[in-house]
């Protein structure tokens, strides 16, 4: 009876496994007509040496996506970007590994007081389920309006940008040139009047207009990036042949690209979404590439012959903040001189060695709270506050008593009647940070600065009881942006929404202003590094480092650049090929 | 029997209320969906406060749980707090996945583990007795994402020492998409060996103490005084009778095994429910992690039903009201 019974559990499990197989046919338009992705994944071969002969390219992916419409809030995210945006979605200007913007839909594009004109390349098309269809300012248009909905607005990620174009005003010449103006009434926060400085942002990413119509724009491009027939769409170097939730996104190359054809032929994404599983994947060979989160399990790969381990500086901004405001448990840190001596006893190149270890790499402590190291107009305004714990005790010994009177020395200051007593405030569970912290903790005590830990976890460290409800001392967490200065306007302008420092200085509100509203970038570049060398003199913030973004790829595989911006290694993916 | 099975089934149904409450309150309290939205700076205020109203995240705890229920049933286990779209598809593809694992991992710890049991107990104190139970301990101490990740690195070590692609570390297939091919075995391989181990730990140490209890009473002594042969007397009589104890068990280990999947299906990125599972409750999509939980409580339900009416069968002596 059990023997019968297990041969019926199995046959049971037979029968409801089959569930795997069913095509997905095209119920609603802009849903995928494409097979599920494990057919697609059957003609992948093996090994690294049958992807090469085949063409085939397979990259690890870390996390799965809820669609690929990164205009929507519930869907703006990295890997939707990296398993298909980027390479089927692109746009106006695309961000090099320099983190500038460089012409790529476009074969010119300007702006002035008035508005910003594009033009589209000549021979930019779509691929539309194997048509062509030309790229026109229609498709600029559309994604104005859509973005500029008041209709969408609730399930956009936000309007930044395209808020400040009016959607009803706007020329074209031909099908290829258009001009949109800046908007001049019915102005709010949203819907803000005037230039917008970083236009090269905006249509980084320009949708279909034709293949989309009569689709609603919140609730397309669920499982693919495709047009109303259900049909892949694509004005970049792939298209999204298929995708399937848990498992993965196959690539193909559009034969219809305006830029250098496409060398590999085909590009599968497989999910990974444990980073020790996705180590053993690339050391067992499973897959060519991965871009995971950097930690020390990747210690594996380094020196792996026929892997290449690259890593750069990260657009993820690891710093510290300083909680000016009335809500702090001490007064003490609204002094800029405390502030001073706290950036002075703390040893960034130590704790990025002891924290990285082997893994630290080209990392350095970052010295400016606007521009990323591997950006042009980057200074090293906050380099002054380097590591100098003689020079700490000095500062402290002139505006407080009771400390110790030589570095280590024993004992905890007191100025004005208040003890050098701070929380530092982290997300729990992150190792790195709660290194980072017994470190710190140590340095200070020697130089007489006392902290208590207020470790909490990251829903409550960003949530309204936390930093945002300004609840903290000295918080240490991360911003991730885009590169752009003016990303940092409302984290440092006075009252800002993102300031949870209480840092206020009009000087540097107003230079950010005009930064962000200026078109000339030289004359902008220098409004905000005049913003940051203030800012480098009161120490409201203190930099720590850039977390490094690494690249793990195949030896064989060329052509891959690392890339800080949210276009990763796949601004050039039209480049990768294999070295036979 | 029908009317004990009515029963249990109608009292099972105020027991999932509460659990669903209880469930509900704990996970709603403990996240925030929006979170994700908050931490993405490009995301507008305007837009957190529209999706806070929309799914009434500001609302009473009761009225929160109300909205839920109508969402419940209204569409087909729910709709995310994240996407907004229906739950059901994603569970219809991932449920065949999870039971697929699961149903091969207790089918091999099952005939493992009674096999070993019954020849354990029958050369008692043997070298295969103390082998096995040694065995058997290390199995139940061993933490399943230790055991996960160190059967990873050995056939990864293996691939790059012989290059001999013996399993596969994660996913659900390379090549070809039959649910039962070679290549998806090599990819579930490992998952299932993880969880197998655990139960073949438990099944054996119970097959094997309940017939140690069975092989000295006083029928089996009688049936031996009769002639019966020991194969006769072992397969019969004292297996028969020693089984009852497993098969509850077996039933009441659906339960571990569906927790086991969770840090089994993310180690080894299996498009599973506890895969999903923990997708959706770092997402804090409470809907999604409500209806796994409520997926999960009835199965347990069912599981403890089917444990009393095997039991019922195996045992003649008890009958049920």
């Amino acid at each position: 009876m059990l023997i019968a019974g297990a041969a019926a559990a199995v046959l049971l499990v037979a029968a409801t496994a089959t569930a795997t197989t069913q095509r997905t046919t095209s119920a609603k338009g802009a849903e995928s007509a494409a097979a599920p992705f494990s057919q697609a994944w059957a003609n992948v071969p093996r090994t690294t040496a049958g992807r090469e002969a085949a063409n085939v390219v397979v990259f690890g992916a870390e996390q799965d996506i809820d669609g690929f419409n990164t205009s929507l809030a519930c869907c703006n995210e990295l890997w939707a970007n990296y398993m298909g945006g980027i390479e089927a979605v692109r746009g106006a200007f695309i961000q090099n590994n320099k983190g500038v913007w460089t012409k790529d839909l476009v074969s010119s594009a300007s702006a002035d007081k008035s508005g910003v004109t594009y033009t589209i390349k000549s021979n930019a098309n779509w691929y539309w389920g194997g048509k062509k269809v030309p790229v026109t300012y229609k498709d600029f248009l559309y994604t104005l309006q859509q973005i500029d909905s008041k209709a969408n607005f609730a399930s956009l990620t936000g309007t930044t940008g395209y808020g400040n174009l009016d959607p009803s005003h706007f020329t074209h010449k031909g099908l290829k040139t258009v001009k949109f103006f800046w908007r001049t009434k019915g102005c709010s926060d949203n819907y803000p009047c005037g230039a917008y400085a970083n236009w090269q942002s905006l249509f980084s990413g320009v949708y279909p207009a034709t293949a989309l119509a009569g689709q609603d724009f919140t609730k397309i491009w669920t499982n693919c990036i495709c047009g109303n027939n259900g049909q892949p769409v694509s004005d970049g170097p792939y298209y999204v042949s298929n995708y399937t939730k848990g498992q993965g996104t196959t690539l193909k190359a559009n034969p219809f690209f305006y830029g250098s054809k496409p060398k590999i032929g085909e590009i599968d994404f497989k999910l990974y979404t444990d980073t020790n599983t996705e180590v053993q994947a690339m050391r067992g060979g499973e897959v060519d590439a991965i871009t995971p989160t950097f930690g020390q399990n990747l210690t594996a790969l380094k020196g792996v012959s026929g892997i290449t381990f690259n890593q750069i500086p990260g657009y993820y901004y690891e710093h510290l903040e300083f909680n000016e405001t009335k809500s702090s448990s001490n007064p003490l840190l609204r002094s800029p001189w405390m502030r001073e001596a706290i950036a002075l006893g703390i040893n960034r190149a130590g704790i990025i060695n002891t924290v990285y270890g082997s893994l630290a790499g080209n990392t350095k402590p970052m010295d400016n709270a606007i521009f990323y190291s591997t950006e042009a107009p980057y200074k090293a305004d906050f380099s002054k506050w380097n590591y100098n714990p003689t020079k700490a005790l000095a500062i402290l010994k002139a505006h407080c008593s009771g400390g110790p009177s030589s570095v280590g020395g024993g004992g905890t200051w007191t100025c004005s009647g208040f003890p050098a007593k701070f929380r530092w405030t982290w997300t729990a569970g992150n190792v790195t940070r709660q290194n980072t912290e017994a470190i710190v903790k140590s340095e200070l005590h020697d130089i007489g600065i006392d902290l208590t830990e207020d470790s909490l976890p990251a829903n409550v460290v960003f949530g309204p009881n936390g930093i945002p409800g300004k609840n903290y001392d000295i918080a240490e967490f991360a911003e991730i942006t885009s590169g752009d200065p003016g990303d940092w306007y409302d984290l440092y302008r006075c009252a800002g929404g993102s300031n949870y420092t209480g840092y206020c200085s009009n000087k540097v509100t107003d230079l950010m202003k005009k930064g962000n509203a200026e078109l000339n970038p030289t004359q902008r570049i220098k409004d905000f590094q005049a913003a940051d060398t203030i800012m480098a003199t009161s120490v409201p913030v203190f930099p720590m480092y850039q977390r490094p973004t690494p690249l793990i790829y195949k030896s064989n595989l060329l052509g891959m650049v690392n890339n800080p911006t949210t276009f990763g290694p796949f601004w050039n993916i039209e480049g990768w090929h294999w070295k036979s | 029997m029908l009317t004990y099975i009515a029963r249990r089934i109608l009292y099972s149904i105020p027991v999932l209320v509460a659990s669903s409450f209880l469930c509900f309150t704990f996970v709603a309290l403990g996240g925030d969906p929006a979170g994700n939205l908050r931490q993405n700076p490009k995301v507008t205020p305007q837009t957190i406060a529209a999706y806070e109203n929309h799914f009434h995240l500001h609302d009473p705890l009761l009225t929160r749980y109300w909205f839920w229920i109508k969402d419940l049933f209204g569409h087909k286990l729910g709709t995310s707090l994240v996407t907004g779209q229906p739950l059901w598809p994603d569970f219809a593809r991932v449920i065949p996945h999870t039971l697929q694992v699961l149903g091969l991992a207790e089918l091999i710890a099952l005939i493992l583990g009674v096999a070993v049991g019954i020849f354990s107990a029958i050369r008692q104190y043997s070298v295969f007795d103390y082998v096995f139970t040694s065995l058997s301990f290390v199995g139940y101490a061993m933490p399943t994402f230790w055991l996960a990740l160190l059967l990873q690195i050995v056939f990864v070590d293996i691939y790059l020492k012989w290059h001999v692609r013996i399993f596969y570390t994660s996913g659900l297939n390379t090549r070809g998409n039959a649910t039962w091919s070679l290549d998806r075995l090599q990819h579930i391989a490992l998952p299932v060996v993880t969880l197998a181990v655990i139960s073949f730990a438990v099944y054996s140490r119970y097959m094997r103490a309940s017939m140690l209890d069975v092989i000295n009473t006083d029928y089996v002594r009688t049936a031996r005084a009769k002639g019966v042969s020991e194969r006769r007397v072992i397969m019969r009589h004292v297996f028969r009778n020693a089984l009852i104890p497993v098969a509850t068990v077996m039933a009441l280990n659906f339960g571990a095994l569906l927790s086991g999947a969770i840090i089994t299906e993310t180690v080894f990125t299996l498009d599973g429910m506890g895969y999903y599972f923990i997708q959706k409750l770092g997402q804090s999509d409470v809907y999604a992690v409500m209806a796994y939980l409520m997926l999960t409580a009835v199965a347990v339900i069912v599981f403890n039903l089917l444990a009393d009416i095997v039991y019922g069968y195996l045992d003649p002596r008890i009958r049920y009201d």
